[in-house]
């Protein structure tokens, strides 16, 4: 059996899925965050996929170079998330999401 | 030449910027009394010239204030262009005004001089003499009624700071804010006849012919509006009836009524005693107290075309005239007696303008400003030297300030009617026109308002000249009464400023009466009565002697009571003033009046604010409250819970994702299949 | 389309302009950005503001001086723009410095970038800018949250002339928005104890408000027969509608701008705001808010609903009077002298009121009149007021007295002030009444009569206040108080002396005022 572009958005839907899950589920903001990283790559995942599968005559790397571009963007946000959380932290002293209701006003 | 008029105007207000050159505040005074003088001298050959040309036309020169030109039919009856203009007039009334304007305030300046010397807010108070000059004299020269508003407004407003010119007393700022507001009643009855006037003719002046020299007609002109409201009464104006009229003519009654003091507002008057004493001269004899009688003057062509409004003002100047006299015999106050019995001499033109007399009337009005400006002005002298202006405490000046108590007999006298002093000249003519009692065009009042009038005026003459009397002989005659801390030794004579404007006016008051000796009083008719037809009063032998016998004989009875103190005159006397206690009628007129200011002022005042608190407020509220419950439902969706906003956001996403997909493939009716 | 699309077809219309209707161009003799300039002046100044700093004295000056050049700007403008049309001889109803640029043409509803401006606004323009500028200068002395308070003035600034420039319900609409907030904001940052409340009632009025005029908005874009439908003032507003829309929109319209005049029983918001606000904002309000209610009525309310604004006459000539009674009577029994400031400010709104309703010309040109005198007069005495109450620590008449022992300069501007509020000839308000009561009595009798009796309580409580604040014997309690300061008659003076050249010289603005009000009048009487 070969491998197609159905079997990659599998993967891509399942590592999405699994970083939706955790966004919802995690109760740290830090495991928040990495769900996040997660649905992100699950992104990415199928980007490539698209790129690898996809007609590729016209511009052949178009989908690996906004992939990377992502991980890039991916990457920068984690950093400033991070320093957010860290920030939170200092002034609530805890990470706990439920904890954190300051947007009720 | 007639431009001169331009300059008898502009000189004073000229004096009044220049005046606040010079560094020291006297200085700046002298500006205004010289910028006055010119005015008086240019003013003077002014007249000189109209009476060689007595016939003449009045001149007039305009300029255009603001010019608006609808350039279309506006609908709802106005119709036509509306540029109020500013400008001159001269005519026979004019020219004899604005010498007397200007003499008087001259000759008040300089008695500001003296009296008030060391004043703090003297350059203030000159301007202000100066500038209610000016506004005074562009009045008695107004070539239409857009001008006549601007200055009458102009004039009250210069009376209403100089009559609160000692701010820092309550009495003067309450006497200033009633003459205010009481002539500012004047000001809207005036202000709504000029509007009616505009909308009414000036679609009909638009019609007419310019008049030569000028490119536009001017629908409040006095020229023009003379003939339009002749035109009106025969019917020939459209949209102008008898009730056009007779409203124009109430509203201008009422303007003039109220600013000369007449019922029932007379007592604002009286108010000036609160003034510095030359401002009160002023006020009283040559600014906002007459006015009311040159606005009568002015706009007779109209109260010609409407009798019953003319005999209204009559009876009530007559009215005027009998209650003036009345109080001023009960007041204990020098300024507050001159003050009644001017309004009670303005009563009197009017009675004068009412019956047809119309150069009688402002003969009168004339020949009585010389001497109520002395007589405030010399009461101000002797009040100085005394301390007070009650006249029980006064006495003794005859021999102590014999210029002054003798230039006071004179205008008592003069003022009283005694014979051949100017009163008894005008007072003259005034009683021929009611005993005449026919209005040029030929209408009549009925024989029941003129045996009133005949009545009410020789009371009011007689009474007049009693309350005169009284207030000279008991202020000058006799010794003053004891008070504590007061040396009748040290009255002293006024000084030289403040005593030569006094004989000045004694001179002018005793002369100029032969004006209007009958027979010659034609001529003064005639220079009121500028054009074809001079006014015709003949001479009356009963009015003469009517007039010799009640002022002469008031003045004789008041000698014989307050001078001689003959015992059976003053017993007459004071049980008459016992039937009619003064102090008993101001007992039940004083709660009156708290009541009427309280049910009239203070509690419709509270109202709206009252409404706001009970009513709009709470509704308000009520609203605002009503949105924030509704809101509480919604608000608990808001719980401040990244997982719930997360799961949320997922769950929109996805409904989202499923509608784009659904769509894209077709299966979401409406949607997609079009393209 | 792309955005190269629109910046070319902006040039190509932007130079020739429109040429519907009764409006015309004066492009070539000037560049049409002119009103675009004196509008985002102040925005782009607002921006400058908020990159600079003001943590020391030294920057918080450069802050003031950048706003105050900001404000500055358009005055200049405004003031070019109104010589320039004295100067022009005019046929009627022209519109100048129109700008049009395409914008929303994708929407269903087409709105453009469309500013222009004619002889109602122009005055009023003048009149909003100079108010900024003096507000700016009367806002000198304040220091915390300067940069706050400054952006929002200019932001507010730009709304407000916005509001005056634009031609397009659309852009109106933007910019009436824009206002809003920072008002609201203004009134919050500074003032009185209650400003907190006064504010929030202002922002639910002005909400209301502008909610009303976004339903007008959407009436006229839906039933004007144009294809595609647009908001463009010039096909809106010349439109016959049939009796039933018409009666909903100038409903909608009406009450909209009339919560802004405003009027009775909706005068609540400028009584708490002008008095609760700092003295600045309250000039403001007065000066420029509620101009705007005033140019609203006569610029929409008038001109798109002609008919049913002759058949609801009556109703606005009640409410004229009730306005005009209400505000005057209310003054002369208020203690708080602020609050005396804003009744009158009411009342003298509802003569506004009559004229509008009487829809005659002469009366139209004494509204506009009317609204930039009483601009001007109302702004002197409001500062007026609080430099009173800076130096006296109370806003209560009945604690003041004899001041003018002590600040003469003062005294004597509030008698000018005043005497200008009653209308005395040769000061701002005269020739305005005189012109509302010469063309509204014709048309309203009664009503005309009754409104000029009220100027007598309005005498009354003006020369009241006056005797009890300024006169009387002096107090003890204000001995060392001082007379003004050179920077107060640096803001005083102006205005004192506007109120006296409108008073000599109204004759040189009324041309250019009445060739704005033929617009309106014609669609009266239907030319």
């Amino acid at each position: 059996m070969s491998i197609g572009v159905t079997h990659v958005l599998v993967v891509s839907a399942l590592v999405f899925g699994a970083g939706v899950y955790g966004v919802l589920a995690r109760r740290s903001l830090f495991g928040v965050l990495l769900a996040l990283q997660l649905m992100l790559a699950g992104a990415e995942v199928a980007l490539v996929g698209f790129s690898r599968f996809g007609d590729a005559s016209s511009q052949p790397l178009d989908g690996m170079a906004l992939a990377l571009l992502a991980i890039l963007a991916g990457a920068a946000e984690a950093v400033v998330a991070v320093a957010l959380v860290l920030l939170a932290y200092r002034r609530h002293r805890t990470v706990h999401v439920d904890e954190l209701d300051e947007l009720a006003g | 030449m007639y431009n001169l008029a331009w300059a008898v105007v502009l000189v004073p207000l000229g004096a009044c910027v220049l005046s606040y050159l010079p560094e020291v505040p006297r200085r700046a005074a002298l500006f205004c009394i010289a910028g006055t003088g010119v005015s008086l001298l240019l003013s003077l050959v002014l007249l000189a010239y109209r009476l060689q040309h007595n016939n003449a036309a009045p001149y007039q020169s305009v300029i255009t204030f603001i010019t608006f030109a609808p350039n279309q039919d506006l609908g709802g009856g106005v119709v036509g262009d509306f540029h109020p203009q500013l400008g001159i007039r001269v005519d026979g009334l004019s020219a004899v005004m604005m010498p007397v304007v200007a003499l008087i305030s001259m000759l008040v300046q300089i008695h500001s001089m003296g009296s008030m010397r060391g004043d703090a807010g003297l350059r203030r108070y000159s301007v202000l003499l100066t500038l209610g000059t000016f506004a005074m004299l562009a009045f008695v020269s107004s070539p239409n009624y857009f001008h006549l508003y601007v200055m009458w407004e102009l004039v009250a407003v210069c009376s209403w700071l100089l009559m609160g010119h000692w701010w820092h007393r309550p009495e003067s700022l309450r006497a200033a804010r009633r003459a205010f507001l009481v002539t500012r009643v004047g000001d809207v009855a005036l202000l709504l006849a000029l509007v009616l006037t505009y909308v009414k003719f000036s679609a009909n002046v638009a019609l007419l012919p310019n008049t030569p020299g000028q490119d536009l007609n001017d629908p409040l002109s006095f020229t023009l509006l003379g003939q339009e409201w002749h035109r009106g009464h025969l019917g020939a104006v459209a949209g102008v009836g008898p009730r056009t009229l007779v409203v124009t003519a109430l509203l201008l009654l009422v303007a003039a009524a109220v600013t000369s003091a007449q019922l029932p507002v007379q007592s604002w008057l009286a108010g000036t005693a609160e003034a510095p004493p030359p401002a009160a001269a002023l006020i009283q004899s040559a600014t906002v107290a007459i006015m009311g009688v040159l606005l009568v003057a002015r706009a007779y062509p109209l109260f010609l075309e409407v009798p019953p409004v003319l005999a209204a003002l009559a009876v009530l100047g007559a009215l005027t005239a009998v209650a003036g006299a009345v109080v001023a015999l009960t007041h204990t106050d020098m300024q507050r007696i001159i003050a009644s019995a001017t309004s009670s001499h303005l009563g009197l033109a009017f009675v004068g303008l009412g019956v047809g007399a119309l150069s009688a009337g402002v003969f009168h009005l004339f020949t009585q400003a010389w001497a109520v400006a002395l007589l405030v002005l010399a009461a101000a002298n002797v009040a100085r030297a005394y301390g007070t202006r009650d006249i029980r405490q006064l006495g003794g000046a005859w021999e102590r300030m014999p210029w002054t108590s003798r230039a006071m007999l004179a205008g008592c006298a003069a003022s009283a009617g005694v014979v051949l002093l100017s009163g008894f000249w005008s007072l003259d003519g005034v009683v021929g026109g009611v005993l005449r009692n026919r209005l040029p065009n030929g209408a009549s009042a009925p024989g029941l308002v003129q045996g009133l009038l005949l009545v009410a005026v020789l009371a009011a003459m007689g009474l007049g000249a009693l309350a005169l009397t009284r207030l000279f002989a008991v202020a000058a005659l006799g010794a003053p009464a004891r008070r504590r801390g007061f040396q009748p030794e040290k009255v002293r004579e006024a000084p030289n400023g403040m005593r030569i404007p006094l004989l000045a006016l004694a001179g002018l008051s005793a002369v100029v009466g032969f004006a209007g000796i009958p027979g010659i009083r034609a001529t003064f008719g005639n220079v009121i009565f500028a054009g074809a037809t001079p006014q015709h009063e003949p001479f009356s032998l009963t009015a003469l002697l009517l007039t010799a016998l009640l002022g002469t004989g008031g003045a004789a009875a008041g000698w014989l009571i307050w001078a001689r103190r003959n015992p059976a005159a003053a017993r007459l006397a004071s049980r008459v003033a016992a039937a009619v206690p003064p102090g008993a009628a101001a007992a039940v007129l004083e709660p009156l009046r708290t009541r009427a200011t309280e049910l009239l002022i203070t509690r419709p005042a509270a109202l709206p604010t009252l409404l706001e608190r009970r009513v709009l407020d709470p509704v308000t509220d009520a609203v605002a409250d009503g949105l924030e419950v509704a809101a509480t439902g919604p608000r608990r969706l808001r719980t401040g819970r990244l997982s719930s906003y997360l799961l949320t956001a997922v769950a929109a996403t996805a409904l989202l994702a499923l509608g784009v997909t659904l769509a894209a493939t077709g299966h979401l009716p409406g949607v997609g299949t079009s393209r | 389309m792309s955005a190269l699309h629109l910046l070319a077809a902006a040039g190509a219309t932007g130079a020739t302009g429109t040429g519907t209707g009764t409006t015309t161009t004066t492009a070539g003799e000037f560049p049409t950005v002119l009103l675009s300039a004196l509008i985002w002046t102040t925005a782009a100044t607002m921006l400058l503001l908020l990159v600079l700093p003001e943590r020391t004295d030294e920057q918080r000056g450069r802050l003031r001086l950048v706003a105050l050049a900001g404000a500055a700007i358009p005055l200049l403008l405004a003031t070019f723009g109104l010589n320039y049309q004295i100067g022009q001889d005019f046929i009627g109803g022209t519109t100048s410095f129109e700008e049009q640029r395409p914008w929303l043409t994708a929407l269903p509803v087409q709105s453009n970038y469309h500013l222009g401006v004619d002889g109602i606004s122009l005055p009023l323009l003048l009149l909003s800018t100079l108010l900024f500028v003096i507000a700016m200068i009367a806002s000198w002395r304040v220091v915390s949250h300067l940069r706050l308070y400054l952006v929002l003035m200019l932001l507010m600034e730009t709304g407000v002339n916005g509001v005056l420039c634009s031609l397009d319900y659309f852009v109106l609409l933007l910019f009436w928005g824009m206002q809003v907030l920072p008002a609201f904001l203004l009134v919050a940052m500074g003032g009185g104890a209650r400003r907190m409340r006064a504010a929030w009632r202002q922002l639910g009025f002005a909400t209301v408000g502008m909610a009303l005029l976004a339903a007008t908005a959407l009436l006229l874009a839906a039933k004007v027969n144009a294809s595609p439908p647009s908001f463009d003032f010039v096909r809106d507003n010349t439109v016959s509608l049939s009796r039933g829309i018409g009666s909903l929109g100038f409903w909608l319209s009406f009450l909209g701008f009339a919560l802004t005049l405003p009027v009775v029983p909706f005068h609540t918001w400028a009584r708490d705001a002008l008095a609760e606000a700092a003295t600045p904002v309250a000039v403001l309000l007065r000066g420029t808010v509620m101009t705007l209610g005033g140019y609203g009525l006569m610029r929409v309310t008038l001109t798109a609903f002609p008919d049913a604004s002759h058949r609801f006459g009556l109703v606005m000539v009640v409410v004229a009077v009730i306005t005009a009674l209400w505000g005057a009577v209310a003054a002369l029994g208020e203690d708080d002298l602020r609050r005396l400031l804003a009744y009158g400010a009411v009342g003298q709104m509802g003569m506004v009121l009559l004229a509008i309703a009487s829809a005659s010309a002469i009366a139209l040109n004494g509204a506009v009149l009317m609204l930039v005198a009483d601009g001007l007069a109302g702004a002197l005495l409001l500062l007026l007021a609080g430099v009173v109450q800076d130096r006296t620590r109370t806003r209560s008449i009945a604690r003041m007295g004899g001041l003018a022992w002590q600040m003469p300069k003062l005294a004597a501007l509030w008698v000018l002030g005043g005497l200008a509020v009653i209308g005395l000839p040769f000061l701002a308000c005269f020739v305005a009444e005189l012109m509302i009561f010469t063309g509204s009595f014709p048309v309203h009798r009664a009503a005309t009569v009754i409104v000029m009796a009220g100027t007598l309580i309005t005498t009354g409580y003006v020369l009241w206040t006056m005797q009890r604040v300024f006169f009387g014997p002096s107090r003890e309690a204000f001995a060392r108080v001082r007379d003004a300061t050179t920077l107060e008659l640096a803001y005083l003076l102006p205005l004192a002396i506007a109120v006296v050249v409108l008073g000599l010289l109204p004759g040189r603005v009324l041309p250019v005022i009445n060739n704005g009000v033929q617009s309106v009048v014609a669609r009266f009487t239907g030319g």
